[in-house]
């Protein structure tokens, strides 16, 4: 039986799910959610995600909520499959955690902001707050400096290899240098540029873009 | 080898750390870091944590920052011993709990982290706390306690009828939030109110309590 994922192939956080499947080789069913329909606010959907945010996975009859709870979940569950995204030891587990905490703690929310501003509000037809996205641009710019202080000393953020820390960041740079013109925050950097370059030219991401028609 | 905490007792992420080393009953030192004096800013701290936060742990050759990951791997390393925080012999009660820390993570913190801010911190730097920022996130804070109402009226805790991280990650930021006016948040949620009052009320949190002074600075 295949996993559903509920939400549109375009949003980062759905993505960021995809990802870890492609990675993992899990079937998977994409059941799309009309974010602009406002679906994911309607009683149905708020039954699966309470918060009433995509994605939410079903799985058979177990079902889940959270992007970074749902990839820790799969990582996991298929372990022994695929490219080890977890780490091998409790002290590498450990590590690959710590990077993902910074992934959600340090990133997204700049990332979250900066985009919002500068994309996804014109977009609607609204303006956004040029003040914010300065702001939310000059502590992205400190956060990058220590990940090409990390990655100047190892090939991914948790260490020698491609792990759930490197692929949570996939959807959110995306954005920032397809979409938000922020380019220039990941090239100016050089091992940045070259972590970059290395993950976002996995199979599985590729993958994922084709389907999201990029 | 004993653990070395790197940290200061007031603080609610160190708190969140050391609240988790109590239930695991697991020895450490807490080294204290000196947030007055920016000792968190600086080296040698931030060879520790280039974020220039605390806590970070050190157990042997293993550094650790970020507070969820280290008590993550506190409640692995120690799965054995202490209370179970994660339940590691069911596969899908696991799954659960990692749900309802990211829910803390990306629902509940961003909510209360600027109200606790307003009312402890920005007082510290000269500034009184600002109400539309302290009303802007009562207001999506009470939509997060909404849907743990619900939750909360279904099941013990968080994640099922068992005690785990998930709740413990709660504790520190609530703890500073109930000394606020804007206690009555939880107050007015009786399952959300009897949770934090049996959640707060255990030893290895009130251990740490004791020690979360900041609001007493303040006065």
């Amino acid at each position: 039986m295949v996993v559903k994922v509920y939400g549109p192939v375009t949003a980062a956080c759905p993505q960021r799910v995809l990802t870890c499947l492609l990675e993992k080789d899990v079937d998977f069913e994409i059941v799309h959610i009309n974010l602009d329909a406002c679906d994911h606010k309607k009683p149905d959907f708020l039954l699966r995600q309470p918060f009433g945010q995509v994605p939410a996975i079903e799985d058979a009859d177990f079902k889940l909520f959270e992007s970074r709870a749902i990839i820790r979940y799969y990582a996991a569950k298929y372990e022994k499959r695929g490219p080890n995204l977890l780490g091998n030891s409790l002290e590498e587990r450990a590590v690959v955690d710590q990077w993902l905490e910074v992934e959600a703690h340090n990133f997204n929310e700049l990332v979250y902001n900066l985009v919002l501003q500068l994309v996804i509000l014109p977009r609607m037809g609204k303006q956004g707050d040029s003040a914010l996205a300065l702001s939310c641009q000059q502590k992205l710019d400190k956060v990058f400096d220590v990940y090409e202080q990390r990655l100047s000393g190892s090939a991914y953020l948790a260490g020698d290899s491609f792990t759930l820390a490197d692929l949570s960041h996939l959807p959110g740079i995306r954005y920032l240098v397809e979409d938000a013109g922020m380019g220039h925050l990941v090239s100016q950097r050089k091992h940045v540029n070259a972590w970059w370059e290395t993950i976002s030219n996995r199979p599985a991401w590729k993958k994922l873009m084709k389907l999201a028609g990029y | 080898m004993a653990l070395k905490l790197y940290g200061a007792a007031l603080s609610p992420c160190t708190s969140r750390v050391m609240t988790c080393l109590h239930e695991k009953e697991a020895d450490f030192e807490l080294v204290p870091v000196d947030l007055f004096a920016g000792e968190h800013k600086q080296l040698p701290f931030l060879a520790k944590n280039p974020f220039g936060q605390i806590p970070v742990l050190e157990d042997g050759d293993l550094s650790l920052f970020e507070s969820r990951a280290i008590s993550v791997y506190v409640a692995e390393k120690f799965k054995e011993t202490g209370n179970d925080l994660i339940r590691h012999q069911s596969f899908k009660e696991a799954a659960e709990v990692k749900v309802w820390m990211e829910v803390e993570s990306q629902q509940y913190h961003p909510a209360i982290s600027p109200i606790i801010f307003q009312f402890f911190a920005a007082p510290l730097q000269g500034k009184s706390p600002d109400q539309a920022i302290i009303d802007e996130n009562a207001g999506k804070l009470g939509k997060v306690l909404d849907v743990y109402e619900e939750k909360l009226s279904r099941t013990k805790y968080l994640a099922g009828d068992f005690y785990s991280l998930a709740d413990l990650f709660h504790l520190s930021f609530t703890y500073y939030f109930m000394k606020t006016p804007c206690a009555d948040l939880i107050n007015e949620r009786p399952h959300v109110k009897a949770w934090w009052e049996d959640i707060s009320s255990r030893p290895a949190f009130q251990k740490v309590a004791s020690a979360m002074n900041f609001g007493e600075k303040m006065n």
